[in-house]
């Protein structure tokens, strides 16, 4: 294990993951590596720890870090006072404060992964709008009802509709399985893999040289999906960021 | 283990200061395998819970904290606050009568 180089990697995807606090963040990187230490000291292979401490930190909600501070009494009667007084003009601006609050919090620019010249980028199916029924992060699973890690993001399409390759690449793997359904991917320049699942049809074959725009299969309800749509995830170096990034050329 | 998160809730403070008070200095990662040793695996604190915790009992005032270079990176160790150790024992004593008042409670329907 290069420890130089996973101690950097801790700290970036912590950055990524929106600890923006210097401290926190080297507290955080002390946490990870005494983990893999530990791991490591239990005999589990040091590659597979680290592995697995990157999955982790990928799946850490930053929002949960944030001390609240206990105002003191005074203080709750001025902030109602404020809130009040602030209550008109909120009133007035109802619906563009609405829609402002159904917009996802705002994740941070994936700085490190914006260096390589070329990410998958792009709507990944064929259509004038995309919409987006479900975003990557933490949400309530529709079926388990469980809070998890959306690993990527569901866009609602009619079946049939074109899915295109985001970037050119390789197709490493295609097939059927029973929560993906029928799905493909595809890996990229510069550690990047594309994911599309719950599809129709599947128009490319594993290990076909495949070019960005490039029709690779059909919108689907298949596998363990409510409704038509497409599953999209990217990848950086195994670990899933958010497609949403991503979606502007 | 879910349910162990429910009632972590209002008692974690409390056992951070505690386990700090027994321990000495301890770092968050040490506090996290502590409790997972003592409690048989029962008791997983993640880091969403831990560190919040230690940190607003910094701002609060009844830990401190000291930095050190181990393994060439730097651990963050906390302490408990001797000026406030009154209030450390008080909550602590609290908690652990409130424990054996819900044993006593709890313990026809065991
Ligand atoms: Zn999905």
């Amino acid at each position: 294990m290069n420890s130089d180089h996973t101690t950097n990697r801790i700290s970036d995807l912590l950055r990524l993951a929106g600890f923006k606090d210097k401290h926190t963040v080297e507290e955080l990187t002390d946490h990870y590596l005494s983990h893999i230490e530990n791991e490591v000291k239990l005999g589990v292979n040091s590659q597979q720890a680290v592995r697995e401490t990157f999955q982790d930190i990928a799946n850490l909600d930053s929002s949960q870090f944030k001390v609240k501070k206990n105002l003191p009494a005074n203080r709750w009667i001025l902030l109602c006072v404020f809130l009040l007084t602030t209550l008109g003009f909120f009133f007035l601006q109802s619906n563009s404060t609405k829609e402002k609050l159904n917009t996802p919090s705002n994740t941070p620019t994936p700085l490190a992964l914006q260096i390589n010249n070329e990410p998958p980028n792009g709507a990944p199916i064929l259509q004038n709008t995309l919409d987006i029924t479900s975003d990557f992060g933490m949400r309530m699973h529709p079926y388990t009802k469980s809070r998890k890690h959306h690993r990527g993001i569901d866009i609602r399409a009619k079946i049939g509709t074109p899915v295109i390759a985001t970037g050119t690449g390789k197709v490493i793997e295609t097939g059927f399985k029973k929560k993906p359904g029928k799905y493909i991917i595809i890996q990229h320049e510069e550690g990047f893999t594309t994911k599309f699942y719950h599809l129709s049809e599947i128009a490319v074959e594993e290990n076909e040289e495949i070019k960005k725009g490039q029709i690779i299969g059909k919108v689907g309800n298949s596998g363990l999906s409510m409704m038509p749509h497409l599953h999209y995830e990217i990848l950086k170096d195994e670990i899933p960021v958010n497609p949403k990034e991503y979606l502007e050329p | 283990m879910d349910s162990n998160k429910k009632f972590l809730n209002g008692t974690l403070n409390t056992i951070v200061l505690a386990l700090l008070r027994d321990n000495g200095r301890m770092y968050g990662y040490e506090i996290c395998q502590k409790t997972k040793e003592a409690t048989n695996n029962q008791i997983n604190l993640t880091e969403g819970a831990i560190y919040p915790t230690l940190h607003r009992l910094e701002k609060e005032g009844l830990l401190f904290s000291t930095k050190e270079k181990v393994n060439g990176r730097v651990r963050k160790y906390y302490h408990v606050n001797q000026s406030s150790i009154k209030e450390v024992n008080s909550q602590i004593n609290l908690l652990a009568q409130f424990v054996g008042n819900l044993r006593t409670l709890l313990k026809p329907s065991l």
